[in-house]
């Protein structure tokens, strides 16, 4: 009895490492609208200044239900012709075109 | 962090994939990598079909002389996308 429970003990004091991959995919446009047509619609949630830069960054979720695509949209610090459109997830449903 | 934590730690890795295109091809190759059949997933992957941003100027040629940013040295490492592909249904 004393043996079993000394391993229970030594079992939950061990640590686990959780690890998690995030997948993102960044694309670098030429464009001078910064909210380019992907066929998806999004709903803005954020806005934040970035380090270093005069353009804002805004984050926004894409309004199908359900559906965990995040993108992230700013302008290029060095060369503002260009566009920096970040996108999180895979979409769970078709695109509107 | 010198307190020992009572919760088991946790380990984000963000992987972020730059890909280069143009305002024209932008819609077809986000649907590409973000749509619900997304060819990105965590592991190798089959491709069939001819290689995206193709069309168009390689990185390189794009580029138009700027500044060097952390951004355009990752295309520059880059090997093209048929390579890449090529190595990743290799193993």
């Amino acid at each position: 009895m004393a043996s079993v429970a000394a391993a229970t003990t030594t079992a939950s004091a061990v640590k686990k490492e959780k690890k998690k991959v995030n997948e993102r995919v960044a694309f670098k446009t030429e464009s001078e609208v910064e909210v380019l047509d992907d066929g998806f619609k999004w709903r803005k949630y954020g806005k934040k200044m970035v380090k270093n830069s005069p353009n804002p960054r805004n984050y926004y979720k894409c309004s199908a239900d359900g559906c965990p695509v995040k993108k992230r949209v700013e302008r290029d610090r060095v060369d503002p012709s260009f566009v920096i459109t970040t996108y999180e997830g895979s979409h769970n449903h078709a695109s509107r075109n | 962090m010198s307190r020992v934590r009572s919760e088991p730690m946790k380990v984000v890795f963000i992987n972020t994939q730059y890909v280069q295109t143009d305002a024209r091809s932008f819609k077809t190759v986000v649907q590409e990598l973000t749509g619900k059949n997304a060819i990105v997933a965590d592991g190798p992957f089959e491709f069939s079909g001819q290689g995206y941003g193709s069309k168009d100027s390689s990185p390189r040629e794009a580029e138009g002389g700027v500044e060097t940013t952390e951004f355009d040295s990752f295309f520059r490492e880059m090997p093209p996308v048929g390579e890449l592909y090529n190595l990743w249904s290799e193993n």
